[in-house]
């Protein structure tokens, strides 16, 4: 792994999410919220549809995931908690997973949700999902009975209902089979589900608006992460996209959003010294160099250790997004992950930052002086940020290093380019599930050549913990 | 007259297709992927590959401009995958905003630059001038961009008297409307203003040295008669020339007013077209700002012959 991606800086908190006390702060000194409001959040970017088994944009997931509800989802210890499923079985053999669905739930529209709507809805997401392909291929969906939905697997593994109750991006929603079967491979045009909020309108570029759903049918329990109750405490949610950072901070500071999301790293002072404001922070992005192995230099595993041992971290990290808003790991997933998977492998040679040592290291591999080309992002400032200060340290190390800027759509696709460019520093989202990583794929930036055959042993894994063996190998 | 007119439309046709033509070119040949943008950024390079073949995007482009262009001719703009509906209903829906706002904005121009243009000429050298000159200058050089933040931040964030971002049709409601408005249009039109203003007082100078003004003058006429109807009526032409030229800056400065003030205009559509790589939505609007852009100089041409009853525009030699 260390030589496949050395540089796994994680910027903890990418987005900042704030709240405004005058919703929050009266909320807690009366001891009950004002139900009849409703909440308005600036949004920076809007989702291309509202589909998680098409889309894989977590814009998707944050405009959807009060309306759409999965089989089972987390508390906020990451532990499996039920939702439209009050009950599962798993055979002994792995492959056959039996949910007893809820009896009572409606859509929307007013239908009751029965195993049809399940079989229907999943089987389509098994299929087109990045999870439900990992986890979910060649299975199939059956009702047993209206409340009673059965998956026979090819294989088992620990990953099934860690996929089910993914919140990050492409979630499984469960939607009228009518829906479902209708849509087939193109996104779902009708968002009717059966979560405490209802769809109303999106205005494409403008705003997407939510009303709360009367006749929501809640799990029982405490409220816990995405599971137990999770009745509206609002009367809608209307999000705004508001593309500018500035302004989405000075709607905050004028109070015409109640929250905001992704606030500027330079906002951050604005933000968290203004008292009226509630911040707060959560990791969602992995931020990587990538090695182009296909061609270059960096085909060469010696090379790519050079660099690795030259890099220093925090430098970089600190001028992406501010000494307060990263953490370092060794480890492909986020810090707040290390319960569900943590591994030694390479954390002795993590953040070197030796330069001297590296520059021995390419003298005797007789690429000094050579040049290397770093492609970067301008429209997520931490790539660009952290991309200038990589050039600086690799260029102290007697490399000569040129840094291209792209626009974001540019830079998805030269990025696929083999031939375009050395290093590349990517944003990525952080998963649940290190099997859906993107570096892993052969067909992803960097060219790795996929360890197919310790993927698949790691996602036929039985259990958790017979898969967290795996994970050191990964 | 009527056969000028039609001379000039006609003209149109030809810069259409070029600007069509380079559009088209230069879009397609920037990369990026609109089925990735469909897709999210870290979709299977396989599925991507699909899409892209679903919407057509892998047909020699040659191919693609002649398809477009078939359907321009009939009205029709294409369908935009990402909005989810026909082009020419998206363009109607943001086109309004952007009206009202770049009207606005030249009605902030126009109300700022004649009156002191006019004054700074006829008081040329005085206290008013160099304060002009000093003004104009500060305004020449700042961004609009900047001066949104900055009226943003001193009316909406420390004076609380008018609202941050958004957008509320003054049809619907006139001063929930202007409320919203006058910010973005104080800041695309301010630059105009200073433009404006500096060719004002150039224009009025230039007449105010005639001949005839001093004739006026002594046959008694008022001052400020003389000032605002017997000089800048003649100085009108200039004026005009340069407001029509300066349409084009109103919109391509709507691209960063409207995205700062998040109002839903044509350039907030331009800027995210081009960000997800929407390319009917993008040649639809370019298309329509050329025409526009062309249309209104057309009108100013015909002003000519109103401010200036010399001007005739007709065959005869």
């Amino acid at each position: 792994m260390r030589q496949r991606f050395p540089v796994t800086c994680v910027a903890g908190a990418a987005a900042l999410a704030l709240l405004l006390s005058a919703c929050g702060g009266s909320a807690e000194a009366s001891g009950e919220a004002d139900t009849d409001a409703r909440l308005t959040i600036a949004y920076p970017a809007q989702p291309p549809n509202l589909d998680p088994a098409v889309s894989t944009a977590s814009a998707t997931v944050a405009m959807t995931i009060n309306v759409w509800e999965p089989l089972v989802t987390r508390d906020s210890q990451d532990e499996i908690q039920p939702m439209l499923a009050e009950s599962w079985e798993i055979s002994d053999d792995g492959r056959t997973y039996t949910f007893h669905l809820r009896e009572g739930v409606l859509f929307h529209d007013g239908t009751d949700m029965t195993s049809e709507d399940v079989v229907a809805s999943l089987s389509r997401w098994s299929e087109l999902s990045g999870p439900g392909q990992a986890y979910f291929s060649g299975a199939a969906w059956s009702a047993v009975d209206d409340y009673t939905v059965q998956v026979e697997l090819e294989q088992p593994s620990f990953g099934v209902l860690l996929a089910l109750s993914g919140d990050r991006e492409q979630t499984a929603p469960i939607m009228p089979a009518e829906i479902a079967e209708a849509a087939g491979s193109d996104p779902v045009t009708e968002i009717i589900g059966t979560g405490p909020f209802t769809f109303v309108e999106w205005e494409a570029d403008r705003h997407l608006s939510l009303d709360r759903w009367d006749d929501y049918q809640p799990v029982e329990g405490e409220p816990d992460g995405r599971a137990g109750d999770r009745t509206a405490q609002v009367a809608g949610i209307d999000y705004e996209f508001v593309t500018d950072g500035a302004t989405r901070v000075l709607g905050l500071q004028t109070g015409e959003y109640d929250v905001a999301m992704d606030i500027p790293y330079d906002n951050a002072p604005d933000v968290l010294e203004d008292e009226s404001l509630v911040a707060g922070s959560y990791p969602v992005i992995l931020l990587n160099l990538y090695y182009n192995k296909a061609e270059g230099m960096f085909a060469d595993v010696e090379a790519r250790r050079a660099i690795d041992t030259a890099l220093e971290r925090d430098s970089i990290m600190t001028a992406a997004v501010g000494e307060d808003f990263y953490t370092l790991t060794h480890s492909m997933m986020l810090d707040t992950q290390s319960g569900q998977w943590s591994s030694d492998v390479g954390a002795d040679q993590f953040n070197q930052a030796d330069p001297a040592a590296a520059e021995a290291m390419l003298e005797d591999l007789g690429l000094s002086g050579e040049s290397v080309r770093i492609i970067t992002t301008q429209d997520y400032g931490e790539s660009y940020s952290a991309g200038v200060v990589i050039q600086e340290q690799l260029r102290n190390i007697g490399l000569d290093v040129s840094l291209d800027t792209y626009d974001w759509p540019t830079f998805t696709e030269v990025r696929d380019d083999p031939s375009a460019y050395d290093l590349a520093v990517i944003p990525n989202t952080a998963k649940d599930d290190p099997g859906t990583l993107v570096f892993f794929r052969d067909d992803f930036a960097g060219f790795t050549d996929s360890p197919d055959e310790l993927l698949a042993a790691y996602r036929a894994s039985a259990t958790l913990e017979e898969a967290a063996e795996h994970y050191d190998g990964l | 007259m009527l056969t000028y007119i039609c001379k000039r439309i006609l003209s149109l046709i030809p810069v259409l297709t070029v600007v069509s033509v380079v559009i088209f070119s230069i879009i397609h040949l920037t990369p990026g992927n609109p089925a990735r943008a469909i897709l999210g950024p870290e979709a299977s390079a396989e599925a991507v590959a699909a899409l892209a073949e679903e919407m057509g995007l892998n047909r020699p482009i040659v191919v693609q401009y002649f398809s477009w262009l078939g359907s321009v001719l009939t009205g029709d703009l294409g369908y935009s995958p990402f909005l989810n509906r026909p082009v020419t209903e998206a363009i109607a829906g943001n086109l309004v905003p952007t009206l009202q706002l770049s009207t606005l904005a030249l009605l902030v121009a126009v109300a700022i630059a004649v009156p002191l243009g006019t004054l700074a000429a006829r008081y040329r050298g005085s206290i008013v001038d160099s304060l002009t000159q000093g003004v104009t200058l500060f305004g020449l050089a700042v961004p609009s961009f900047v001066l949104g933040l900055l009226l943003m931040l001193t009316f909406a964030v420390n004076l609380r008297v008018l609202p941050v971002a958004g957008y509320t049709n003054p049809f619907t409601d006139p001063l929930e409307g202007l409320r919203y408005l006058i910010l973005p249009a104080i800041s695309l039109g301010g630059v105009l203003a200073a433009f404006l203003t500096r060719t004002t007082r150039a224009a009025v100078m230039d007449v105010l040295m005639a001949d005839y003004i001093d004739a006026a003058r002594s046959r008694g006429v008022v001052e400020g008669r003389l000032l605002f109807r017997h000089t800048l009526r003649n100085a009108g032409l200039p004026i005009l020339t340069v407001i029509g030229l300066t349409f084009g800056s109103l919109v391509t400065g709507s691209l960063v007013t409207e995205t700062i003030f998040n109002i839903p205009g044509l350039g907030t559509l331009l800027v995210n077209s081009i960000e997800r790589r929407d390319y009917p939505v993008i040649q639809g609007v370019v298309l329509l700002a050329t025409l526009l852009y062309l249309l209104v100089n057309l009108v100013v041409d015909l002003l000519y012959a109103v401010v200036d009853p010399r001007i005739r525009y007709s065959e005869e030699k």
